[in-house]
């Protein structure tokens, strides 16, 4: 018999709560028990970032933290982030406008890799915003794109800083 | 090229089917917003309209009868550490010429892509295994995938050379970048070291194999 622990993690304003196996992560938590997937799972060893989502407001890679981790925090991911499609966040509406996907996978992880990075660091150099990027990977767009956009939002932010 | 050719024969027969309802030439019909109408007047039908008395449907085969040829050149400003080894890719210029292109966001993208991953095959990524076969860069931990971090932004250059051998003059854009860059950054390694007698590294050029290779040369000028 499994033991299970009871965790309750806000996840994008919402309460949600649920009885866990402590193994589980906390990717899986969001995807199978919360049920929403924007969410990827890449390569579920800490190297690619595409499961990257917000806990307390901090970037972490998802398949790497435990469900039990996160109880009584609050987890952020890509569903969380624009009011609306019609309302993007700024970040997002940044990747939409400077092009910065192509087959979209990393993209959910990269957009909530920046937001962190532009709530530390709201004017970041081209440099810096490389080198804070550099855990989460991306095949199709050779990043050019990816920097733009990281750069475009922190500028349509504006001087929050 | 083929739904190209589909398409402008879908309109033809369109056009005659409408020539047919509305009594008009197929010479004063023209395709446009969805509809068939003459030319100057304000008659017209839907394409759904003419689809749904009967299916408009054409089948198609284009072939180009001949491989196209895009072409361009890369340019690439590589700095090597000598005492590490490292390379380091400060600007990468690339001309690629695919011919009139309808999307230049998209076909930048594909090039953005294909010059990371060049650069990437000139001095990170390689599939090593052991001497019983068993693979040692079965991770992204093991190997070297290039991260923002290790590539500059990339200057792009246009050209646009139509090909004869079709009719929208489109040729490849899809593997340029990695055709290009990888040669090019890989002969910048070897020519930032050429002053110290080195005039051959295996790729990926590593900080190992760039130091070994510097090493050998001087070793061999004492």
């Amino acid at each position: 018999m499994t033991s299970t622990v009871k965790v309750q993690i806000t996840v994008n304003g919402q309460p949600t709560s649920a009885d866990v196996e402590p193994r589980l992560l906390l990717a899986h938590y969001v995807r199978d028990v919360v049920g929403i997937k924007a969410t990827n799972i890449g390569c579920d060893t800490t190297s690619c970032g595409a499961c990257t989502v917000l806990l307390d407001g901090e970037s972490v890679k998802s398949c790497t933290v435990l469900a039990v981790q996160a109880d009584q925090q609050e987890v952020t991911t890509m569903e969380g982030l624009s009011p609306s499609p019609d309302e993007l966040h700024p970040v997002a509406a940044a990747f939409r406008q400077e092009h910065g996907l192509q087959c979209g996978f990393c993209t959910p992880g990269m957009v909530m890799a920046t937001v962190s990075l532009l709530a530390e660091n709201p004017h970041p150099t081209e440099r810096e915003v490389r080198e804070n990027l550099e855990g989460n990977l991306c095949r199709c767009t050779g990043y050019h794109n990816i920097v733009r956009a990281v750069l475009a939002a922190a500028e349509a932010q504006g001087g929050d800083s | 090229m083929a739904v190209y050719k589909a398409a402008g024969e879908l309109a033809e027969l369109a056009k005659q089917r409408a020539a047919d309802l509305l009594e008009a030439s197929v010479d004063d019909l023209e395709v446009a917003d969805g509809r068939v109408g003459v030319r100057g007047t304000d008659t017209g039908v839907s394409l759904a309209d003419l689809a749904a008395r009967e299916q408009l449907k054409v089948e198609t085969v284009f072939d180009s009868g001949a491989a196209s040829f895009p072409f361009g050149a890369h340019v690439a400003v590589v700095e090597v550490d000598v005492e590490s080894g490292k390379a380091v890719v400060d600007r990468i210029v690339t001309v690629d010429d695919a011919g009139p292109v309808l999307n230049p966001l998209l076909a930048e993208g594909q090039r953005h892509g294909g010059i990371a991953q060049g650069i990437a095959q000139a001095l990170f990524e390689e599939v090593v295994y052991d001497e019983d076969g068993n693979p040692l860069t079965a991770t992204f931990a093991d190997y070297g995938f290039p991260s923002a971090a290790e590539l500059p932004s990339f200057t792009l250059v246009d050209m646009e050379t139509p090909t004869p051998l079709n009719p929208l003059g489109a040729k490849g854009i899809g593997e340029a970048g990695t055709i290009g860059a990888t040669p090019a950054v890989q002969s910048a390694v070897v020519d930032a070291v050429s002053h110290l007698g080195v005039r051959h590294i295996d790729m990926p050029a590593t900080p190992l194999r760039v130091w070994t290779a510097i090493q050998a040369a001087t070793e061999g000028a004492k």
